[in-house]
């Protein structure tokens, strides 16, 4: 292909692009005429870059630590004997002869430094293991009931390790556990935010449908909520959990503990938002209509700030979820054998274990990542859920 | 004036009424009773309690009494003496442990709410007055990571960069040499030494979310109708922006103080046992895991107590600065 | 063109504003607010600029003071010139904020807004915001003097209890009242010219009827002459000596009140005239100008009235030229094809 040739095709090319990036851009101009709300919302949301990549990240994240079983190469509480705080296992592409391989890993050894008496890790190249993908292992349970022999990747030696994120002190896989944790710290901000969902929208709804000594007594016990420092009052209900109970009973007691302040934030948006609706036409023309007050309450003024709802509870879950790490962190919450990534950064309390062991605080960079995220995505519902405001 | 800071006043006597209620649940909440807990501790050191001592330290709290009236006795003894029950983690009154640790986790928390406002106003008004600079999409950027940093990993972090930038460990607020030892000019530098650290971890976490709200303000204010007029008057640039809309700017910032103090107070309790600090912190926590509940329940109550307080304080200075609020509130 | 524009004496000028061009640089385009404007202000006159909201009445204003935000406004051409003490100064020429600016700023030229209610920062009393000025500008004074100033200034503009007053801030005054004291606060360095951007158009009528009058004794005392900016011409009429009319940026029309009204030439002036109702003429129909205002984005070649114009003559009225301004009658300067013989 000469130099006019190349030239006229890709004009041609260009030019075809042009006119389908036009079309496209006519069609949305069309549809955008009779989008529903939600549509709108979803329309402008969509143009806000860095919250579309944070959502998309996050389902992963989300997906991924429900499907843990599978993308995990190990168990959370599998230990591999002899790699005590092992650093992370390196991954080769390129053999010794400087050829492209596929990835694979070195098998390594412990040795005791006799200088520093310090363990350390020695690789040896001559032994490698290929990393391969869908590996067969011993049969389990996806999700509890799915009975399946394949993990998404691993070695086909299960007794040789390989650590992505090294180890812990008792020798466990940090990168599985960092997943597995996710199931327990990304979910409680989804239980926490629906309890205060609930909580919040009930409470703030009677507080401000009817007004007088109920909306008083409501008021106030918001302002104690609101104005008293969170940690030392989880510390304190925490504390008064029986330390025999399970992981299961003290999941959700760590779940309505964290949601004890939540809902005052949406009770009084809902509140505030009822006040000014209740004068407004609609909800009168339903009362006249003879509705009655719960179905006014419910069917027709809160569907009508559900934008506002979403973005504040976008923006409560990296609330619950830093949280949740915290009290775990202070060793309050979560407890072992279960984890969180709070009770992951526990062993990474002190400055000893981060000079030695800094892979220890890989967790943190979930914690921070997907708090970023949560915070990116609800500033973009938080512009999008006024399609027209920015215009 | 008068009449808005006494109407205030006795607003948030029912505030720290329910504090305190809440705060002596939390005492009754765990399963089995305080003296249970006690006597249990107790025989584990080997000290075996005979029925009659156990019935005295029942009377002793009125532990065999209805709930109501215990908290009627625990609240009285707290107004009357300012007692507030004793810790058996520490065989101390609570009283003393508080009063030994409180003026230090208070000045922490006061320190770091002036630092927050330090750093948080300048760069407010900076990114404000020069909107999608670079140096506003800096402060942007640090804003959010501040943001969804946990100040514990802050301090971990920063802790561990001076560790192996300078070999030492920040454990604690004073060096080993100076730990008992009694105030002089040098166990002082001591401190300011070590003090920075959680306070710059515990500020950084507010300054966020202020700097947002400065700039939106700001963002605002600047375009309003007083500030030409002042500009048509002759004003200096620089002063005008100062004394007119960053002024008006400021005053929501103080009313922000009614939630940046309760982060601030729990921030400290996190950094502080992170970073090992002689504070109420650390107490707190070891009274929690030990169930000591009688030592929880009071530092709860303390430190919610203030904290309400200090929320009144900053709303009789918003009403002090802003002569809008004043007019408005005096006159309902 | 400036030969069009010298019928007075030099020596009485005050304020020339010679084909001055204040443009907004936007994203979606550039906003041609004033367009080769000229303007010219004598001694102790007034003169009334007039136009629909949007004609660039008010970019004027404030282009004179240097209060364009910029970005996104830009003085792009022209020229501003002010006579001070024998001397001529270009105000276009300055930095808005340099210290020369500052000084012809409430000393020489004082301004006063169109909403009294925001013209005053909230959290300063009204005393403490005149004082300033005072003591800005002049470096003798001291507080107690300023304040005794101050005082007598408020008492001037008609503020009950001065003494009081002084000490109230700006939400514990009426609308009138801020006004008033808006004025004293424009009038305390003793300009030379105060600008009237609009200054009643959001009081009640019998107030507007008050701050006017005030403005006509204050001016029969001082000396000053005044830019009064209004939409409303019987404001305009009752006040001015001599009358621009403003259209798009352009200034249309020019001339003494009573040439104005008497002898209207332009169309859009025309037009005007027969939009309000006249109390004690004939009984007439009202006529509103047909169409809409064009966007300043993009502006119609040649007149930029000639979409809505009833003389509309094509091929002539738009085509892609200046309207050239002609002097239809001694110092009555009109920018129309109709009057041009050729």
């Amino acid at each position: 292909m000469n130099q006019t040739t190349a030239h006229s095709f890709f004009s041609r090319v260009t030019s075809i692009y042009v006119k389908w990036r036009e079309a496209r851009a006519r069609k949305l101009q069309e549809s955008l005429y009779y989008a529903s709300q939600r549509q709108l919302v979803w329309h402008a949301f969509k143009t806000h870059k860095l919250a579309r990549i944070s959502l998309v990240v996050l389902a992963i994240l989300y997906f991924v630590s429900i499907f843990a079983d599978f993308f995990a190469p190990f168990g959370p509480l599998d230990r591999f004997k002899d790699f005590n705080d092992a650093p992370p296992t390196g991954i080769y592409f390129i053999n010794a002869d400087g050829k492209l391989i596929r990835p694979c890993v070195y098998e390594t050894k412990r040795v005791l430094n006799t200088d520093t008496f310090k363990y350390e890790y020695s690789e040896n190249p001559s032994k490698t293991h290929i990393i391969r993908f869908f590996v067969k292992t011993e049969p389990y349970k996806l999700l509890g009931f799915i009975p399946i022999r394949h993990k998404l990747f691993g070695l086909e030696n299960r007794q040789v390790p390989l650590l992505l994120f090294g180890s812990d002190r008792l020798g466990r896989d940090v990168f599985s556990r960092v997943l597995f944790a996710g199931r327990i710290s990304l979910f409680i901000g989804f239980g926490g935010v629906l309890v205060a969902f609930i909580l919040g929208s009930i409470l703030g709804g009677i507080s401000g449908y009817y007004g007088g000594v109920v909306d008083e007594a409501i008021q106030r016990v918001i302002e104690v909520l609101i104005s008293v420092p969170d940690i030392p009052i989880w510390i304190a209900l925490s504390a008064a959990l029986p330390r025999d109970w399970g992981t299961i009973n003290i999941y959700f007691a760590i779940t309505l503990i964290l949601s004890i302040r939540g809902w005052t934030g949406l009770a009084r948006v809902v509140r505030g938002r009822i006040i000014s609706l209740r004068e407004e036409e609609f909800a009168l023309a339903a009362k006249a209509a003879g509705a009655s007050d719960r179905r006014i309450i419910f069917k027709h003024l809160l569907p009508a700030f559900s934008s506002y709802l979403i973005v504040h509870i976008t923006l409560a879950i990296p609330g619950m979820i830093l949280g949740e790490t915290a009290l775990s962190f202070l060793g309050l919450g979560i407890r072992p054998p279960a984890v969180s990534w709070g009770t992951l950064l526990q062993e990474a309390q002190d400055v000893n274990v981060l000079a030695n062991f800094p892979w220890m605080l890989i967790p943190a960079l979930f914690v921070v990542g997907s708090i970023l995220m949560f915070n990116f995505v609800g500033d973009g519902l938080r512009d999008a859920a006024d399609p027209y405001a920015s215009r | 004036m008068k009449a808005f800071i006494v109407r205030r006043m006795i607003l948030i006597i029912p505030l720290l009424f329910l504090i305190s209620v809440i705060s002596f649940a939390t005492i009754l909440l765990p399963p089995g009773s305080y003296v249970e807990t006690y006597v249990q501790n107790l025989e584990r050191t080997g000290f075996i309690m005979d029925q009659g001592q156990i019935e005295a330290i029942y009377r002793q709290y009125g532990l065999d009494q209805p709930a109501a009236l215990q908290y009627v006795l625990w609240m009285s003894n707290f107004l009357l003496k300012g007692e507030m029950g004793r810790s058996f983690i520490y065989q101390r009154p609570v009283k003393e442990i508080i009063m030994e640790r409180l003026p230090m986790s208070a000045a922490i928390a006061l320190v770091s709410l002036a630092v927050t406002w330090l750093i948080a106003i300048p760069i407010g008004i900076y990114s404000a007055l020069r909107q999608y600079s670079v140096g506003d999409y800096i402060a942007t950027v640090i804003g959010f990571v501040g943001l969804a940093l946990p100040n514990f990993l802050l301090a971990l972090a920063i802790g561990y960069w001076v560790f192996a930038s300078t070999g030492r460990a920040i454990t604690g607020l004073f060096s080993i040499e100076y730990k008992g030892a009694p105030w002089s000019i040098a166990k002082f530098v001591d401190l300011l030494g070590n003090i920075w650290l959680p306070i710059v971890v515990i500020a950084s976490a507010g300054t966020a979310s202020l700097i947002r709200i400065l700039r939106a303000t700001l963002l605002d204010e600047k375009n309003k109708q007083y500030v030409t007029t002042a500009r048509a008057k002759g004003l200096p640039e620089w002063r005008l922006i100062m004394k007119y809309p960053v002024r008006v700017a400021i005053n929501p910032l103080i009313s922000t103080i009614g939630w940046t103090l309760p982060f601030i107070v729990s921030g400290e309790i996190i950094v502080s046992q992170t970073l090992g600090l002689e504070t109420l912190g650390p107490v707190l926590l070891a009274a929690a895991l030990g169930e000591d509940m009688f030592l929880v329940g009071s530092i709860v109550m303390i430190l919610s107590s203030l904290t309400v307080v200090g929320t009144l304080l900053s709303d009789i200075l918003l009403a002090w600065v802003d002569p809008r609020i004043r007019f408005e509130r005096t006159r309902v | 063109m400036s030969k069009n524009n010298v019928r007075h004496n030099t020596e009485d000028l005050i304020l020339e504003i010679k084909n001055l061009k204040t443009h907004f640089m936007l994203d979606t385009g550039t906003i041609h607010a004033v367009d080769g404007v000229n303007l010219t202000i004598s001694r102790g006159k007034t003169l009334g600029v007039i136009g629909e909201s949007g004609c660039g009445k008010s970019v004027t204003a404030h282009s004179i003071l240097r209060l364009i935000p910029s970005p996104p406004g830009k003085i792009v051409d022209g020229e501003i010139l002010l006579h001070r003490d024998g001397e001529v100064i270009d105000i276009t020429k300055l930095k808005p904020t340099e210290e020369m600016m500052r000084n012809i700023r409430g000393n020489d030229i004082g301004m006063i807004f169109q909403e009294p209610m925001t013209s005053f920062g909230p959290l300063h009393t009204i005393g403490d915001q005149i004082m300033e000025t005072i003591l800005i500008h002049n470096d003798a004074a001291n507080k107690n003097e300023a304040r005794d100033q101050a005082i007598d200034l408020l008492r001037q503009v008609g503020i009950p209890n001065p003494e009081q007053r002084i000490d109230a801030y700006p939400h514990e005054f009426s609308g009138g009242m801020r006004q008033r004291a808006m004025i004293a606060m424009a009038l305390c360095c003793s300009p030379t010219l105060l600008i009237a951007d609009e200054p009643t158009t959001s009081l009640d009528v019998t107030i507007e009827a008050q701050i006017l009058e005030l403005l006509t004794g204050l001016q029969a005392q001082t000396g000053m002459a005044i830019m009064l900016i209004s939409h409303n011409l019987a404001v305009v009429s009752e006040m001015a000596d001599d009358i621009a009319v403003m259209y798009l940026g352009k200034r249309v029309e020019f001339g003494s009140t009573d040439a104005i009204f008497d002898n209207p030439l332009h169309p859009y002036t025309q037009g005007l005239w027969q939009s309000i109702p006249s109390v004690d003429g004939p009984l007439e129909k009202l006529v509103p100008i047909p169409g809409i205002v064009p966007s300043p984005r993009d502006l119609p070649p040649g007149c930029v009235f000639a979409s809505r114009c009833s003389e509309f003559m094509p091929g002539i009225c738009d085509a892609p030229k200046p309207v050239p301004i002609i002097e239809a009658e001694p110092d009555h300067f009109v920018a129309c094809y109709l009057y041009s013989n050729g």
